[in-house]
């Protein structure tokens, strides 16, 4: 597996996970919703992670946040974050409520999740929810954080901030709700934002205006992003680089035209071949992949997508795990015959 | 409350369901208390023509009213205003917009629905046997047919004939919808509505159902109405599209024609919306990002009912409303529909 020495990442690495194992312990058994991850996140970029439901790609950042459920067993994996380039945390293996985390969390980590309505408190005002995350991170006074608040709500685009900042969850729209959530995750200027499928819950017109803001906050504030999502014409318009996931695994990762343009595992040609893009000249059926997710009680033996892959040689993929085969600019693709698949069509 | 003249109606051969002047209104609590009442105008004057065999999209933004319009042809809305024709297979054509629920009955068996949510539309306590079966209890099969059909049904959705005696439990969302689309082929119907049908499935499994949709459609000639806010997939299965906005419809024609080159301004917006899966094609090189949001649709603004969100909006667009009207072999709600120059996605459009 991968050398767990304990050298430094480079500078500009902001996120790193190395072989992050996540089980859930239920009545039927053991499920292991994450099975060696590893990804990394540079300072200032956008990751979009990529998965259909079940691929593990919430329960991922959920152990970077430490918000794993109480039933999972976590393997030795290595979770490392540096948010300021001087000191280098190990989060794997942090509590929920470690001084550390509490720190962490909500201070150098933000966080936005699909359903605002949900993970917003409906009893407090939006004020209210901003101030106490400032005033808990900052150490500033309740008019210093009010004004703060309202200048975050001003920064995601909102209309008549003071106003809007007494205002509660329940008397926003879908779309400005998560705005007020982005304020909330942005309250003290994180070095990396987790989006979880920010945007899944919005309209088309709805999601493309989330998208710009969040484009353009990134740039003006320089933080780091990991955005997920199921949605390819998503990640194509906001990431700068993509994991694909599938089973609780990273199958291919690259940059994001190399994996639009030059997909090395058979899982992303299949998945990018099975969306109906707009403006395309109408072909009378969708490329399907068969069958469908296995369940994570049955994960197949040796490469996880050999049952519904198309190049799948049983003598091989039912048999042995695939290694890791790189690619130019660092892409790489979990698979026994990458680099040898015949010539992609999309 | 349709016209005394709806005894004698008719529409062209060609055409399986015709809806004219359809109008549904919600009262609603407003003001300071709750205690005003306002009239909520979910569907405001939609006309439309579905053909036999054909796939009739639905497109826009939540309350735009387009799940309203087709719980309403199926009448389980009562009706505010409007005509709903029906042919039924004898070629007769009925005014159900009327209709008493026992009158109702034995037009319910052609007109059927596919729900979103493959998982709170199915009954957990009933088998597949009982899920798939019950349409046809309601219409007196005997236990018999039943259970011989309902096999055969299994099998035409991808489905063994064994899994009758399973509970919806055991299955995954995409086969869910199966069995949901089944439901709805029990009674052999002529017309299903399905209301964001593969919304909530994950892409490859969205894609096979998509595809099993399809092959049905062929099979049994089945006429659909495809409600969905996902304008790829619309696209993909529409022979034609009608996009809505508050209540009315703002642009309806053939699909190829309306997405190359739209001729409403919100038509234009909502593709230019999507993000596209071509990193290319980022927005930065999109058009503008439509601002705002839907507003209610108990205060509707005035004219044209998108003016404050529309880029090319005049004086003309907030006094005087919009009338639905032909041009370029479409119909079009918007008073530059000749003279505009809109953007659209695909071979015909420029890029």
């Amino acid at each position: 597996m991968l050398d767990k020495t304990n050298n430094k990442m480079p500078p500009e690495r902001l996120l790193q996970l190395d072989d992050v194992e996540v089980a859930f312990k239920t009545r039927d058994g053991l499920v292991k919703a994450v099975d060696g991850v590893n990804y990394h996140v540079d300072r200032g970029e956008v990751l979009g992670i990529v998965g259909e439901s079940g691929s593990g790609k919430s329960v991922t950042v959920r152990a970077i946040m430490r918000l794993l459920a109480r039933n999972a067993e976590e393997g030795n994996g290595e979770i490392r974050f540096n948010p300021d380039g001087d000191t280098e945390y190990r989060l794997d293996g942090l509590k929920r409520d470690s001084r550390l985390m509490r720190k962490l969390r909500g201070g150098r980590i933000g966080m936005v999740f699909q359903e605002p309505m949900t993970a917003l408190s409906p009893v407090h005002s939006i004020g209210t929810q901003i101030m106490r995350t400032v005033m808990l991170h900052r150490r500033v006074g309740k008019e210093a954080a009010r004004a703060r608040a309202i200048d975050l709500l001003a920064r995601v685009q909102l209309p008549q901030p003071e106003r809007l900042i007494d205002s509660y969850p329940h008397q926003l729209s879908g779309g400005m709700r998560q705005r007020a959530m982005i304020a909330l995750a942005l309250a003290c200027d994180p070095a990396l934002l987790i989006a979880d499928e920010p945007t899944t819950a919005l309209d088309v017109t709805t999601e493309a205006q989330i998208l710009e803001l969040l484009k353009s906050l990134q740039q003006e504030l320089g933080m780091a992003i990991v955005f997920i999502t199921h949605n390819f014409g998503v990640v194509a318009d906001i990431a700068d680089r993509v994991a694909v996931m599938y089973l609780g695994r990273v199958v291919e990762t690259g940059l994001v035209d190399d994996i639009f343009y030059n997909p090395q595992h058979p899982y992303t040609r299949a998945l990018l071949g099975s969306i109906p893009r707009l403006g395309q000249k109408k072909q009378r059926r969708l490329s399907v992949i068969k069958g469908s997710v296995p369940d994570p009680y049955n994960i197949p033996s040796g490469c996880v997508f050999h049952t519904r892959c198309d190049y799948a040689d049983p003598s091989v993929c039912s048999v042995r795990t695939p290694p890791r085969v790189p690619f130019e600019r660092g892409q790489e693709a979990l698979c026994h015959f990458a680099g040898n698949l015949p010539e992609a069509g999309a | 409350m349709s016209d005394a003249s709806s005894k004698t109606v008719s529409m062209p051969d060609d055409v399986l369901i015709s809806v004219r002047g359809l109008k549904k209104h919600f009262t609603v609590k407003g003001g300071k208390k709750g205690r005003e009442l306002k009239v909520l105008r979910a569907v405001d004057d939609v006309s439309f023509d579905i053909r036999k065999g054909e796939t009739f999209g639905l497109v826009g933004e939540s309350g735009s009213g387009k799940s309203t319009v087709a719980r309403l042809i199926l009448r389980a809305y009562s009706l505010t205003d409007g005509q709903i024709l029906f042919r039924e297979h004898d070629g007769k054509v009925i005014d159900i917009s009327s209709m008493s629920d026992k009158e109702l009955r034995p037009v319910r068996r052609e007109m059927q629905m596919i729900f979103q949510d493959p998982y709170s539309s199915l009954n957990p306590r009933m088998t597949l046997l009982d899920l798939i079966g019950e349409p046809m209890v309601v219409h007196g099969y005997s236990k018999d047919e039943i259970a011989k059909r309902v096999g055969e049904l299994l099998s035409c959705v991808g489905l063994r004939p064994e899994y009758a005696s399973r509970y919806p439990h055991a299955f995954s969302g995409g086969q869910r919808q199966r069995i949901g689309i089944a439901r709805a082929l029990a009674l052999s119907p002529a017309f299903i509505a399905a209301d964001e049908a593969v919304s909530a499935l994950d892409v490859s499994v969205a894609a096979q159902n998509i595809n099993l949709l399809q092959d049905l459609q062929e099979q049994f000639n089945l006429t659909y109405l495809f409600i969905t806010h996902d304008l790829g997939m619309v696209e993909h299965i529409s022979d034609r599209i009608a996009v809505m906005y508050l209540g009315q419809i703002v642009e309806l024609g053939e699909t190829d024609r309306l997405f190359s080159r739209p001729r409403h301004p919100y038509t234009e917006a909502l593709l230019g919306a999507v993000p596209q899966p071509d990193p290319r094609k980022r927005s930065s090189e999109r058009r503008g990002v439509l601002k705002g949001e839907v507003p209610d649709a108990s205060e509707p603004p005035s004219g044209c009912a998108f003016h404050p969100r529309c880029a090319y909006a005049t004086e003309r667009c907030s006094a005087e409303k919009p009338a639905l009207r032909e041009v370029d072999g479409r119909a079009v709600r918007c008073h530059y529909a000749e003279t505009l120059t809109l953007d659209g996605v695909g071979e015909g459009a420029e890029a």
